[in-house]
């Protein structure tokens, strides 16, 4: 038997225990997950405002590095913390697919203050699944070619146009790549790409309904072959992302004379760049359409959430327009309403920053679907491959349709919600 | 139970929760998990062992030849392996640097710090120095090499280059360190009187070191074995994370990445947890393996 005096050191220390837990942070009313250093500050504010709007009710904002953040996420959600609200990009198909979002629909039709025709309808579109809305937008990012124009003044070429084409980008990346007298090294490369994007070409990596792999006809491999070739004849710089400490490098250092940038990437660059440089639309592929990636970000509720109203409310504030405004320095708004103030914004270079907003009727997102991660880095795989002169294109993707059509196939779409 | 006994467990107690919460339950449900298959949000599906054949199982195409269900796993495995070529190299180079510490020499103490600055920089850090050194355009070893008159290979976009370019990066960070101070506790435990009797035997150094030094510090260059080998399996996450992203072309997935990406990135927990225990029975087998072959050559 336990003496006495032990009992009571065990109370005693039981009793600490239980005093230190009681000292914690009593639980938030909603918990918000957000990435992101850029709008860190604009989602303060929205909650602070939020919070004053509804006394009593505190929200607790968990804010996770880019790389980390679906991971972090769907780690809590799938061991049930407290979740709300969350931040959602081109990683929705992974939490819709997997029915981790509440159809919002019900909300925005009862709610005769919420106007989602203020939105831009295509991305509102990219929440869709079936009848079902399951996030609201606030910005949109999408890609332009920059271009350095000291070194196209240097070649005397004219600068890149808006109705300009693949064959023209190509053409102007052959002549503007310089290399070392002994051609060993790159002074300048051309394209700062690792590949063209087949989406240039009219190209889609799966087919509409998403059941199969698209890339795999005559104009996909054409696409390949003539990247690979342009890879082989280092007009692209090869692997420019991989090995880079980020990025843009390259393109700041004056080595690389176009490459592609996203609307997030142009205040760095502006800031950075020691020289003249402007930003044009993507060209226009082969067929005669235009396309380029694109992508959006915004805010869900999770469906376990125990305050579907208030996180509603919430999402409300951080998705409206003056969100929207307080971050037009970093993200293309949502609401077209809003789109000249955003270039108002960024007066000075680049001077042509309306060719962006120009991309936005020809944006082509990821396929939002729940395995697309695991797609891409089989597809990756294969085309890395090619690029690398390891396998013939053809063959490339040969293996990459059946290793993803296999993939497809043991996730039969979208689960229903 | 005495009353010892009681006081015993008050003490242990949180450790021994901690334990059981944190580690012993996680192992325990990841050996369940690996005979389920679960995408954390639909409840666990039992599937047998048809994890374990998706990753090292073998089948029979529709050439009538023999293929391996997964062979990028296998290539992965292959991966790892390479990876810990550099493991001798890495043992004898401190080995080496050790015996050149143990010395009388000038600065032996600056000497010894910096040697053993790799074992406590951030790893992180380090690894985004390395990929701006192997940067093929304008990265350091290239640049000395192109004034040297040499072409340098394209270091990480590489398939071929990749694996020795982290060995090299790898061997920076281990030839110093812990290792070295584990053999200069070793050398200083050596009896110097077997030196003196060696050298009124007219033994030359070499012959010293391969009589006296190297069966002397076997017990030590057993465990750094040991341990290197066991580090090797479980390594080449942080290092295929932060500067390859297991690329180009999976050639730099080692078993922890791919067991990271089809956990995490992917969603097949289960088949994640069957990798994770494939790549304990590895880890077993080779220390058996050592202890079998290698424990009766060392010199206690």
């Amino acid at each position: 038997m336990l003496p006495r005096h032990l009992w009571g050191h065990i109370a005693l220390l039981i009793a600490i225990v239980v005093i230190l837990t009681g000292c914690g942070k009593a639980p938030a009313d909603l918990v918000l997950l957000t990435t992101g250093n850029t709008t860190r500050t604009a989602v303060a504010a929205a909650v602070k405002e939020f919070e004053a709007e509804n006394p009593g009710i505190t929200v607790q904002i968990v804010n996770t590095p880019g790389k980390d953040y679906y991971v972090k996420s769907l780690t809590m959600l799938a061991g049930r913390a407290q979740v709300d609200v969350m931040w959602m990009g081109q990683g929705f198909g992974i939490f819709a697919g997997r029915g981790a979002l509440l159809d919002l629909m019900p909300m925005i039709e009862s709610d005769s203050g919420f106007d989602l025709s203020r939105y831009q309808s295509e991305v509102v579109g990219w929440y869709r699944q079936g009848q079902g809305i399951y996030g609201i937008p606030y910005g949109v990012e999408t890609l332009v070619i920059a271009y350095n124009k000291d070194l196209f003044d240097a070649a005397g070429m004219p600068y890149p146009h808006s109705d300009w084409t693949v064959e023209e980008m190509i053409a102007a990346g052959r002549k503007l790549t310089q290399f070392n007298k002994d051609h060993r090294r790159i002074k300048v490369a051309g394209l700062g790409m690792k590949e063209i994007d087949y989406r240039y070409f009219g190209l889609t990596l799966l087919t509409p309904d998403h059941q199969r792999f698209a890339l795999n006809t005559a104009e996909g491999r054409e696409w390949l072959e003539l990247t690979t070739q342009l890879v082989s004849e280092r007009i692209l710089q090869k692997g420019g992302e991989l090995e880079s400490l980020d990025r843009l490098t390259g393109f700041l250092n004056g080595q690389v004379a176009m490459m592609e940038i996203a609307s997030w990437d142009i205040p760095e660059v502006k800031n950075r760049a020691l020289f003249s440089w402007d930003v044009v639309a993507i060209p226009i592929g082969p067929g005669g359409k235009r396309a380029a990636w694109a992508s959006s970000s915004g805010y869900s509720i999770v469906r376990s959430t125990r305050k579907p109203d208030l996180a509603w409310q919430l999402v409300k504030k951080l998705t409206n327009a003056g969100f929207q405004k307080q971050i037009v320095q970093r993200t293309v708004p949502v609401s077209p309403s809003l789109h000249e103030e955003y270039l108002s914004a960024h007066q000075g270079s680049p001077r042509h920053l309306s060719e962006l907003l120009k991309m936005l009727p020809y944006m082509q997102p990821l396929e939002r679907i729940a395995c697309y991660q695991e797609i891409e880095a089989e597809w990756v795989y294969w085309r890395d491959q090619a690029l690398l002169g390891k396998i013939p294109p053809a063959k490339a993707l040969e293996q990459a349709e059946s290793h993803i059509n296999r993939i497809l196939s043991l996730h039969t779409g979208p689960r229903p919600q | 139970m005495k009353v010892k006994s009681w006081i015993a467990l008050v003490f242990l107690g949180p450790n021994l929760l901690g334990f059981l919460a944190f580690t012993l339950l996680p192992i325990v449900a990841s050996l369940v998990l690996a005979f389920y298959s679960w995408d954390l949000f639909s409840p666990p599906k039992f599937v047998g062992l048809q994890n374990f054949v998706d990753l090292i199982g073998w089948r029979i195409n529709e050439s009538g030849s023999l293929e391996a269900v997964n062979p990028r796993f296998w290539y992965y495995i292959y991966n790892t392996l390479f990876l810990m070529i550099g493991l001798p190299f890495a043992i004898f180079g401190s080995l080496f640097l050790a015996c050149l510490l143990n010395r009388r020499l000038l600065g032996r103490n600056l000497f010894r710090l910096l040697y053993f600055i790799p074992s406590i920089v951030g790893g992180v850090g380090v690894y985004l120095l390395w990929k701006w050194i192997f940067q093929p355009d304008y990265g350091l070893i290239n640049s000395v090499l192109w004034y040297l008159g040499l072409d340098g290979p394209r270091w990480l976009e590489s398939t071929f280059w990749v694996k020795p370019a982290l060995m090299l990066m790898n061997f920076w960070g281990s030839v110093g360190g812990m290792n070295v101070v584990l053999y200069l506790a070793a050398l200083q435990n050596i009896n110097p009187e077997l030196y003196e009797a060696a050298e009124v035997d007219g033994a030359p150094p070499w012959l010293q070191f391969w009589k006296i030094t190297w069966p002397m510090v076997s017990p030590t260059t057993f465990f750094i074995l040991i341990m290197g080998i066991i580090s090797g399996f479980q390594g080449g996450f942080d290092a295929a994370y932060v500067m390859t992203r297991g690329g180009p072309a999976g050639a730099s997935t080692t078993l922890s990445y791919y067991i990271y990406e089809t956990g995490f990135q992917f969603f097949y927990m289960g088949r994640a947890s069957a990798a994770s225990w494939l790549l304990f029975l590895m880890v077993m087998a080779f220390t058996w393996l050592n202890w079998k072959t290698g424990a009766n050559r060392v010199h206690y």
